[in-house]
């Protein structure tokens, strides 16, 4: 079962990476090329997919869509990563005031949401697909902060912490040889699920026009896009969407299948 | 020379707002070099907060604690590693005192790769011929050290604790109730093998345990804790034949044994 959420997760999350990586070099059709004489064709051995309303592949625009679509999850992810994780670690190694008040700060940030900060961002930058990573990547953030503060609280109170302390290993030490590594899984459990709510996020700011501009292929771009015609044929709007829903469950998958994979004491019972 | 000796100390859990538990109230007890005393009495009645204190992990609430007749200071970065550099522990917990990512060996090691202690000039510097020499001592194999502690039983990872604190040459051996989480055929092995090791190297040892015939087979010395007040102390012989507290006779009494009398 542990192994299966594994494989799963790596094919689904494969499947998006390569059809981004087959995209760099080659995709079926010009994403970009309008045709109107193939407009809002439905499958078929010419064009998997069909075609949308301007008669572009969507196959080939899904494929250069994946693209933004990683890479506003990794940078998004990388940023609550680094910003969040060291956050959180400290503050449950050194517990003070202001290790409390970054918690408040957090728990603050947690009750807004973040299509609201995405939207304030954008009021402010202009829409942008850097704008949106921008605005998930912090809205991203206290959830590394809590998440890291309550794995490092419980690595905290394990005995072999105490016992390190009472061989004079400084905090800095303990952090990084001891709590870290312990911590590790949960952070690599935790970004793979938050990779997941990244490429919701990021599709659901395409979707409301907040993202990418219109000449941009991304799938939350294209269901906005393919929903105008959703009466004549569902395609164009449904296959961006089975994209997305592919890339969140594989990550989410992926996630799980990873925990269990990278604590030493389950990797026997494999 | 007195290796400890605890003046009027009391430790307070707890915030001023809400009721606080006094876990140690005015204890007095001084330890000499080379012996081996035993902490007992019920849970809760701050065996475990007295060690923490020897260890240096925690502070007293009131009073003080002379190490090798100079007061403890936390605080002081000298005073501290003189204690860290001749002061080990082993834990209750076997599960919870070994880090689970980390190898064997590294885990052994970790004290004398410490910058404190390796500043101090006071522990060994080949760490991995010290390695080697405890593993020994412990009776595990050598190939252990590149294992990782789940790999272990109960047994050997507390063997592989005990190494531990061996690794820096300690002189003074402190054990919190380091059979108690053992199977009941394994801790004999133990407790043998911790008072081998402590005749051996002429350690002084502190050794809590809520179990007094744990605490007779290998202590010399014999401290009775009840809620935080130290009520009775005395050589082991002496306080096991002719106990001078009522509270000390009922815990002896408590003792499920085969012959009447402790001899």
């Amino acid at each position: 079962m542990r192994r299966l959420s594994l494989i799963m997760g790596l094919a689904l999350v494969g499947l998006v990476v390569a059809a981004a990586a087959v995209s760099l070099v080659w995709t079926p059709y010009d994403p970009n090329l309008v045709r109107p004489p193939d407009r809002l064709l439905g499958p078929s051995w010419s064009h998997w997919l069909g075609t949308d309303r301007m008669g572009i592949d969507l196959l080939s625009r899904l494929m250069v869509g994946s693209r933004t679509t990683l890479m506003v999850g990794v940078i998004a992810v990388c940023l609550a990563i680094v910003v969040g994780v060291p956050l959180g670690l400290v503050s449950g190694i050194r517990r003070g005031w202001l290790s409390q008040l970054l918690l408040r700060v957090s728990d603050i940030m947690f009750a807004l949401p973040a299509l609201l900060l995405a939207i304030l961002l954008v009021a402010v930058r202009g829409a942008s697909v850097a704008t949106a990573t921008w605005a998930i990547g912090i809205a991203t953030v206290p959830v590394f902060v809590r998440m890291a503060h309550a794995a490092t609280l419980s690595v905290m109170a394990q005995d072999f912490i105490d016992a390190a302390r009472s061989c004079g290993t400084s905090s800095a030490a303990i952090a990084l040889r001891h709590v870290l590594p312990n911590i590790a899984p949960i952070v690599g459990v935790q970004a793979s699920a938050s990779f997941s709510s990244a490429i919701l996020a990021e599709a659901g700011l395409s979707y409301l026009g907040l993202a990418a501009p219109a000449t941009t292929p991304t799938w939350g771009r294209m269901m906005r896009d393919g929903q105008v015609d959703l009466f004549l044929t569902a395609w164009p709007a449904l296959a961006p969407g089975l994209a997305i829903a592919v890339a969140v469950l594989g990550f989410n998958l992926l996630g799980d299948g990873l925990r269990d994979q990278l604590d030493p004491r389950l990797r026997e019972f494999r | 020379m007195s290796v400890f000796v605890v003046e009027q100390v009391s430790r307070r859990f707890g915030r001023r707002s809400s009721r606080p538990v006094q876990a140690l109230d005015r204890v007095d007890l001084a330890i000499e070099a080379g012996q081996r005393w035993g902490v007992v009495g019920e849970s809760g009645s701050g065996k475990t907060t007295l060690l923490r204190l020897l260890a240096g992990l925690d502070r007293p609430s009131a009073g003080q604690i002379r190490f090798q007749d100079r007061p403890l200071d936390l605080a002081d970065r000298s005073s501290l590693t003189r204690l860290r550099a001749s002061v080990q522990l082993v834990f209750q917990d076997p599960q919870s005192s070994l880090d689970p990512r980390m190898r064997v060996g590294s885990i052994i090691t970790e004290p004398l790769r410490s910058g404190p202690l390796r500043r101090s000039g006071q522990v060994p510097t080949d760490v991995k011929a010290r390695l080697n020499e405890v593993l020994e001592a412990v009776g595990l194999p050598q190939a252990a050290a590149r294992r990782y502690p789940h790999e272990f039983s109960g047994g050997q990872r507390q063997r592989i604790a005990i190494a531990r604190a061996l690794a820096p040459k300690p002189d003074i051996l402190l054990a919190d109730e380091p059979v108690s989480a053992l199977d009941v055929s394994v801790r004999a092995q133990v407790l043998n093998l911790i008072n081998d090791l402590v005749a051996d190297m002429g350690l002084t040892l502190v050794m809590v345990s809520h179990d007094l015939t744990v605490v007779r087979h290998v202590c010399d010395h014999v401290a009775v804790l009840k809620a935080g007040r130290l009520v009775e102390t005395g050589p082991v012989d002496q306080v096991y034949r002719r106990p001078a507290s009522d509270y000390t006779a009922a815990l002896l009494a408590a003792v499920p044994r085969l012959g009447d009398r402790w001899d």
